[in-house]
């Protein structure tokens, strides 16, 4: 095999500049300017829109945060999207995470949204903050939820003694539970409370993990997905489509989702170019020798 | 004024982040180094904020003092690093182990078996004929792979053989799938990132606008 040579690299390297220069460029004309590309929701999206609107009113929904800064961009949209929609539907939630960083940020879209809403924390909403993710500490939590929790996050106020906690003990009484996640932190709901108690689970991963949820929706173990950033998309579709209030984001994904479509566009027209490159420069060898 | 210099903060840090796709450069490593160290730092007062104050130091200095017993049971863990106690480690860890089998069973059973009963689908049934494709492409997809996967005997016969194949060319496809997936994750994560730049940035660190 021959050698690369150091000319052959530092070409290589330009070529690598100037595809992010023209992909970054691309994508940041789409961000800016608000434009109509085609769309479509899902069945997994509207799935667990649907989910949520049938959670009952004796019933918590438990949003389970686990993402990192480094997922923000994916992660931080499908939270906001469902913060509303849970504000707008009058569901009681209870913020929680086995990632320390995770509900520190869905606080902040919650405090944002409660303002703008309308709604009071402990009331509507509350923090139960960070819990390790043992195995003993989701079956406590399964059993006897207050008595693993004990407190709330922003308060420190005992969980018994906040309104939005009323009726709430056991798994038996979460009416949904909703995983935001980058990490493989789905099973344990599937597996101790789907799978025991028949708590519905919906779950919003990251783009890089959604085809190893299909399995999960194929066998109905989950109610519904917002796959990455198009998941979140779809919802905010939904949400605008269905809510005759005005959705606020600090990160809109509907034009999020127009940047990657077109950075997907340039990236497949590059794969078929650098494949006609290959073929044709092989070809000419050929005919050569 | 606060918020302007967290976005100026947050601005630099994303373009020294990124000055790695021109090359490798002593900024970068810096702000790696920033960001691991600040996530470090959050997580372990998280940890104490939101765990061992409320569930362990509190009830401790509150009466319960067998609360002690989690510190020397935790603290074994550590005598690993002692060659002549390192066996009050094995104690803690055997026990942990033990524990987590007996529940992984129970997690196994509630997390496959749904699974398994869900590729048995029908083919033949008054379902619309999209659903029938969808069902006999699970079917076929099952079988092909776990022939595929199958090493007990020698696949000489024609038909195994094809079918293995088979199932390595749609293992393929969905290792296609996983790579776009990807692909379409990475994209979302550097958009977040632009818009930051492009919007936030203007909106919110630039005082006049």
């Amino acid at each position: 095999m021959a050698s690369v040579t150091p000319a052959e690299i530092e070409r290589q390297r330009r070529q690598s500049r100037i595809i992010y220069g023209v992909l970054a460029a691309l994508m940041v004309l789409f961000l800016l300017f608000e434009m109509k590309l085609p769309f479509v929701v899902g069945p997994q999206a509207l799935g667990l829109y649907d989910a949520v609107g049938k959670v009952r009113d004796d019933q918590l929904v438990l949003l389970s945060v686990n993402w990192e800064a480094g997922t923000v961009g994916e992660s931080m949209p499908q939270t906001e999207a469902l913060i509303q929609h849970l504000f707008l539907a009058k569901k009681r939630f209870a913020i929680f995470g086995i990632d320390p960083i995770g509900p520190g940020f869905a606080q902040r879209i919650a405090e944002r949204q409660a303002e703008r809403l309308g709604k009071t924390y402990g009331v509507d909403w509350v923090n139960w903050g960070y819990k390790p993710g043992q195995l003993a500490m989701f079956l406590g939590l399964a059993r006897d939820i207050p008595g693993t929790i004990k407190q709330d996050s922003i308060r420190k106020a005992d969980l018994t003694t906040l309104p939005v906690m009323r009726g709430i003990k056991s798994a038996r009484d979460l009416g949904l539970i909703l995983e935001v996640t980058s990490t493989d932190s789905i099973e344990i709901w599937i597996q101790y409370f789907h799978g025991v108690y028949g708590t519905p689970v919906g779950y919003a991963p990251t783009a890089v993990m959604v085809p190893e949820a299909y399995p999960y929706l194929n066998a109905k173990q989950l109610v519904g997905m917002l796959a990455g950033i198009k998941g979140a998309a779809e919802y905010a579709d939904l949400l605008e489509r269905n809510w005759d209030v005005e959705m606020t984001w600090e990160y809109p994904p509907r034009r999020a989702m127009n940047a990657v479509a077109i950075a997907h566009v340039l990236i497949v027209l590059l794969i078929v170019l650098g494949n006609y490159q290959y073929f044709t420069r092989h070809r000419r060898r050929a005919e050569r020798t | 004024m606060k918020d302007l210099v967290i976005v100026w903060l947050a601005a630099i840090a994303t373009l020294a982040i990124y000055s790695i796709l021109y090359k490798e450069n002593p900024i970068y490593r810096f702000f790696e180094h920033v960001f691991i160290g600040l996530a470090t730092g959050y997580s372990i007062a998280r940890l104490w904020s939101d765990v061992l104050l409320p569930s362990w130091w509190q009830p401790m200095l509150g009466g319960q003092w067998y609360w002690i017993f989690a510190l020397v049971v935790g603290g074994m863990f550590y005598t690993i690093y002692l060659p002549r106690y390192a066996w009050m480690s094995r104690l803690v860890m055997t026990v942990l182990m033990g524990m987590a089998a007996g529940i992984a069973f129970k997690g196994f059973a509630t997390l496959y078996i749904p699974q398994l009963a869900a590729t048995f689908r029908p083919i033949f049934s008054p379902a619309p004929p999209y659903l029938l494709v969808n069902n006999l492409l699970i079917i076929i997809t099952v079988v092909a792979v776990m022939t595929y996967f199958f090493f007990s005997f020698e696949h000489k016969s024609r038909a195994v053989r094809g079918t293995a194949s088979l199932g390595r060319w749609l293992l393929m496809i969905a290792f296609g799938a996983i790579f776009g997936s990807t692909v379409m994750a990475r994209v979302a994560l550097l958009t977040y990132r632009l818009w930051f730049l492009v919007h936030d940035v203007p909106s919110r660190g630039i005082p006049h606008l």
